[in-house]
């Protein structure tokens, strides 16, 4: 199978192949990564086969797109890349990931925070799916879980817990530690009625020699101005 | 909404890497119904997709036919486009390649498909590379990598690319078995990628 990804990317395949090499893709992430090498390999024979265009072409498209109407987006695919479980990390975490983002996508129901939550799944799904991903959990309390996927090469991390107390007028505050010992706010964790956080993706994972969480005023703090409630290590 | 100044125009060259991020973010703007920005993602990808259709298909009419399709459903699917899947180039080339080629495949019983195999096997369509080119130093540099593959492997690529080919036909053109060009065609892009420095 894997020895027709050239084939593929050349667009070569026929009708059969190129529907079972496809359901392939879908379970093989090296494949998938290979392919979209080849991909862009092949668009640059595209690029060099150059050649001007007809002059009245430009205004029979413009003219054409004036008329035509444009796709909706699509919806957003929950369906998790397999290779999640052959990355070696605990099943039992990608599943709950994966409910924490699916029960996030419908329990939704305004449009403008649907629009959000969907960015996020997303940003979610290619932290999730980075080659590099690292996962680190812990239980910081009876009950609590927390866990931390950590992809440098996306320079992002995704922040998951279950297992909160709803606080009333506080939020939790995820806070990453940087070397030299100073802390940088990564966001309020959204927590749903269950307990569970939705998962929180942050920025400058590259930087961060830890997470810690900390309870603070609604809506949050420059800096961390209570004693942290959780405290983890990445692994570099 | 914001729209560009038409003398902020860029049509020099820019370096590839510099321009893929603009590109993006011009299809952003299309896919939140941003004409203006659509001009401009046409004059960007324009030569590419009419030179690609062109070298698949050889005859202009249809070519031109199938670059306005092409350059519509663009348009149509701008918020499509996921730029962590790959360059907005390689997009709307990809979308240009298989356009094309179903319009080959689909003449796949007429005379005219028959004698385009005859004529592949005659002449050589290999070393055809465009003539009228803008990006002539991205041309330049796929024709060196080009020239670092084996013979069978450089055919496959072409026939399959340029050609419109399915590696079956490929096989059958270059008298090879099926595995061989399977194997060819991925070694050989292989090459080029690594020669080309792609990076994804």
């Amino acid at each position: 199978m894997h020895t027709l990804a050239g084939a593929y990317a050349l667009n070569a395949l026929e009708e059969e192949g190129l529907r079972r090499f496809e359901e392939h893709l879908a379970y093989c992430e090296s494949c998938a990564q290979e392919v979209r090498g080849l991909t862009e390999t092949a668009a640059l024979l595209g690029t060099a086969a150059a050649r001007r265009p007809p002059q009245d072409l430009r205004r029979r498209v413009l003219d054409e797109v004036s008329r035509t109407r444009q796709l909706a987006p699509a919806p957003v695919p929950l369906a998790i890349p397999r290779r999640w479980w052959q990355k070696g990390m605990g099943l039992g975490l990608a599943a709950s990931l994966l409910l924490a983002v699916v029960l996030g996508g419908v329990a939704a129901n305004q449009y403008r925070e649907l629009s959000e939550m969907r960015q996020n799944e997303r940003e979610v799904a290619l932290v999730l799916a980075a080659p590099d991903a690292r996962t680190t959990s812990a239980q910081p309390a009876e009950g609590v879980s927390v866990s931390v996927v950590t992809s440098h090469s996306r320079g992002r991390l995704v922040f998951s817990a279950e297992g909160l107390d709803r606080l009333d007028d506080e939020d939790y505050q995820l806070w990453l530690a940087r070397p030299g010992g100073s802390v940088r706010s990564a966001g309020i964790l959204a927590v749903d009625s269950d307990g569970s956080a939705r998962p929180l993706v942050a920025t400058g994972a590259d930087e961060a020699e830890g997470v810690a969480m900390t309870v603070e005023p609604e809506g949050g703090s420059p800096q961390p101005t209570t004693a942290p409630m959780m405290e983890m290590p990445l692994e570099g | 909404m914001k729209e560009e100044p038409l003398a902020h125009h860029v049509d020099t060259p820019e370096p590839a890497i510099a321009e893929s991020p603009r590109l993006a973010e011009l299809l952003r703007q299309v896919a939140r119904g941003d004409e203006r920005a659509f001009e401009q993602v046409y004059d960007r990808v324009i030569p590419s997709v009419y030179g690609l259709v062109r070298k698949i298909l050889r005859d202009p009419a249809q070519s031109e036919e199938v670059a306005q399709e092409v350059l519509v459903e663009v348009w149509r699917s701008a918020c499509r486009y996921d730029e962590h899947r790959g360059s907005p180039q390689a997009w709307v080339l990809t979308l240009a390649h298989r356009r094309a080629v179903d319009r080959v495949r689909s003449e796949q019983a007429s005379s005219k498909r028959a004698a385009r195999v005859a004529a592949a096997e005659v002449t050589t369509p290999y070393d055809e590379v465009a003539e009228e080119a803008t990006g002539r130093l991205e041309q330049e540099r796929v024709r060196r990598c080009l020239e670092t593959l084996t013979e069978l492997q450089s055919q496959s690529v072409r026939l399959a690319y340029y050609g419109g080919y399915s590696y079956r036909e490929v096989a059958r053109l270059l008298s090879s078995p099926l595995g061989t060009i399977k194997t060819r065609m991925r070694d050989g892009l292989v090459r080029l990628r690594d020669c080309l420095g792609v990076e994804w």
